[in-house]
């Protein structure tokens, strides 16, 4: 669903007093134009919405509306919880509500999650009271020590000629089952609060995800650390706008001399047992980086860049995952590793002559994996991460599935509604492309709003198979709003300009309006949808 | 001397109040502190009840109950089976295996008297311990009666 930036400017407009002719003036339109795009009727984008921020004085987040439809999303999410369901609430409803109460919306959400996490604490909670040994252990316990307890009080109540031996020995039971009984009460509650902080539903991940869609999955820092060290290792200081790409021999080199990194290739026969089924591992006794001769090549040049970044860059690293929005050690632990793997990319991919080949090559992603020695997941993700302002690539958003159809790893795009875990919709490329193993496969989508997508996935493996082994299989999609679809290579050939060849798709069966949808698998989960429509 | 009560318990604190409640009652009891070693002094010297506890080591109490209930010389004895989980689900069992009586810990201990009264009857009067009849004492005072 597409934020309405067009009401967005004219509110913006007017309450700076500017006229339509004026604002149009200023960044050198005709007001005619102007007023189709305050009316939704026409797109706007590029340095055109640059200059409108920039009249109207406001950040372009602002304008363009990606915090707010991300809350609108969030919303549509928490009317379909059975919470809700007498209220027939829909995506109109959290529209409007975000429209025009930003804040009530935000204290909504706000309790909808605190609700989903209490529910989520009750039930594991409950759960693990009907089932867990520990709990049945430590609860029987409690009630022994309570029964001794009592049972003594009652006598020394109701016996007052009890002998002064046995009153004695009985006082002191009272007080060894009292400390018995604290001790366990404090390991229950320590147990409990393990169970509640496993089962939040704003998981670790979550927070994760959090902090890297309110930085539009854009650090600037670790871009500039990246683009140091690659000058540094490359030579390159005199060409910055034309780096040698880092080849696997010069990092490993680097590794060793710097860090003093030993890497292993090839470990394989009698290593199994050791190793497990990992396809590379670090020892941070040894200093020992290894890898299994089915490893492939560009896997390991992208973990030897992961390790120079946590060697080299790890106070910058650490120094992000302090951020207040990653409020458990977890969540920081998450963050670490995420940071790393976005500056190895970084390093791996440089900004301006990476961007400079995508547009060149129209975004073919196997075009750059080979330029690159990458594989197809890690260019999706380093173009999800091309959002510098003011040298932006095309937007896109990024999702990966198992061969059980379970979302592991996504990055949304503002107006697409993802499934922030299960199943997305059966008929997503995502899927598909489990049919064709690598190959692309790419559909034009239209939702039941009208809003209309290009998605392109592949479905590959990440290790060199043998016989013997079974591939381990993943399918990467990339989404970008179909306007821009022409100016990838996937879009070419396709008719972008008649919505009846697009597929109808919807976010998720849970969440989608088209009820006779033979790929159904799960009812809507309230009539209050349909109202959409 | 043939005990009234056998008392199976392996926590020492309830042990020693189920025994001074029960003897301030009136009744002999016998203590023991797991399954195998109630099945031993029920064999040499048959209670004429059991107070048994459920959570016991190695064997639990439902085990011993299982052992009296399929032997003919103690398939009618009665058996008071005491559980801290007062679920339903141990009622059942207790039930189904062939229990005289049910109580929950934690007990206030009438309940505990009242329920072995009901199995067996009250005490012999004469049979209280002397520490419970100082010179002039009424018989009415204490935990029971």
């Amino acid at each position: 669903m597409r934020a309405p930036i067009g009401l967005r400017i004219r509110n913006y407009r007017k309450t700076k007093g500017l006229t339509q002719s004026g604002l149009a003036r200023s960044v050198f339109i005709s007001p005619s134009y102007l007023n189709l795009i305050e009316a939704n009727k026409r797109e706007v984008g590029g340095t055109l919405l640059q200059h409108i921020a920039a009249e109207l004085e406001v950040d372009l987040n602002d304008l363009t509306g990606e915090s707010e439809q991300r809350l609108i999303s969030e919303l549509e999410e928490a009317f379909s919880d059975p919470l809700f369901e007498t209220l027939n609430l829909g995506l109109k409803d959290a529209h409007q509500l975000v429209a025009q109460l930003p804040q009530l919306a935000r204290a909504l959400h706000t309790c909808f999650r605190g609700y989903l996490e209490a529910i989520a604490a009750a039930s594991a909670i409950s759960n693990r009271l009907k089932s867990d040994p520990l709990f049945s252990q430590l609860l029987h316990q409690m009630l022994s020590q309570i029964t001794a307890v009592r049972s003594l009080a009652e006598i020394l109540r109701d016996v007052p000629d009890i002998n002064p031996e046995q009153r004695q020995s009985f006082y002191s039971s009272i007080f060894d089952e009292s400390l018995a009984l604290s001790q366990v009460a404090k390991s229950l509650i320590a147990q409990f609060d393990h169970e509640v902080e496993q089962n939040r539903s704003i998981t670790p991940l979550r927070e994760l995800n959090d902090l890297i869609i309110g930085e539009d999955n854009y650090f600037p820092h670790l871009e500039e650390a990246a683009s140091q060290l690659h000058a540094e290792l490359s030579g390159a200081q005199n060409q910055p706008e034309n780096p040698a790409p880092l080849s696997e021999e010069l990092l490993t080199r680097f590794l060793g001399v710097q860090f003093g990194v030993r890497v292993d290739l090839n470990v394989d026969a009698g290593a199994k047992d050791k190793q497990g089924a990992a396809q590379f591992g670090y020892e941070e006794d040894s200093k020992r980086l290894w890898f299994r001769s089915s490893t492939t090549a560009a896997e390991r040049r992208f973990q030897l860049a992961r390790r120079l970044a946590i060697l080299g860059a790890g106070a910058r690293l650490e120094q992000l995952c302090q951020d207040p929005r990653l409020t458990t050690p977890e969540a920081r632990t998450q963050a670490f590793s995420a940071m790393a793997s976005y500056f190895a990319g970084a390093l791996l991919f440089p900004y301006d002559s990476f961007l400079a080949d995508a547009e060149n090559a129209l975004y073919d992603l196997d075009f750059l994996a080979q330029k690159y020695t990458a594989s197809f997941e890690q260019i999706a993700h380093r173009l999800v991460t091309l959002r510098r302002p003011g040298a932006a690539g095309v937007a896109f958003g990024f999702l990966r599935a198992d061969p059980a159809g379970h979302l592991t790893k996504q990055f949304p795009l503002p107006g697409l509604l993802m499934p922030n875990a299960g199943h997305a919709c059966p008929l997503w490329a995502i899927y598909t492309s489990f049919r064709t193993p690598n190959r692309v496969a790419r559909q034009s989508v239209s939702f039941a709003d009208g809003s209309r997508y290009l998605f392109i996935a592949k479905t590959s493996s990440k290790r060199v198979a043998s016989f013997a082994e079974q591939p381990v299989l993943s399918s990467v999609m990339l989404a970008c709003e179909l306007v821009y679809a022409d100016k990838t290579v996937y879009g070419q050939s396709l008719k972008l300009d008649d919505p009846e060849l697009d597929i109808p798709v919807g976010p998720s069966c849970r969440l989608c309006v088209r009820h006779d949808c033979a790929h159904r698998h799960e009812a809507v989960a309230s009539a209050s949808s349909a109202s959409f429509l | 001397m043939k005990p009234d009560i056998l008392i199976v318990e392996d926590e020492p604190a309830i042990l020693d109040s189920l025994e001074f409640i029960l003897a301030h009652a009136g009744w002999q009891t016998q203590s023991v502190t797991n399954g195998e070693a109630a099945l031993e002094a029920i064999a040499k010297m048959p209670p004429r009840v059991v107070v048994l506890d459920v959570m016991l080591p190695r064997q639990s109490g439902f085990d011993v109950l299982k052992t009296l209930r399929a032997d003919l010389q103690t398939h009618n004895l009665p058996v008071l089976i005491l559980t801290a989980k007062g679920q339903q689900q141990d009622r059942q069992t207790a039930q189904h295996l062939g229990a005289s009586g049910f109580v929950t810990k934690p007990y206030a201990n009438t309940e505990v008297v009242e329920a072995v009264r009901q199995l067996i009857g009250a005490a012999p009067k004469s049979a209280r311990p002397k520490q419970d009849q100082p010179a002039g004492t009424s018989a009415q005072n204490g935990v029971s009666n």
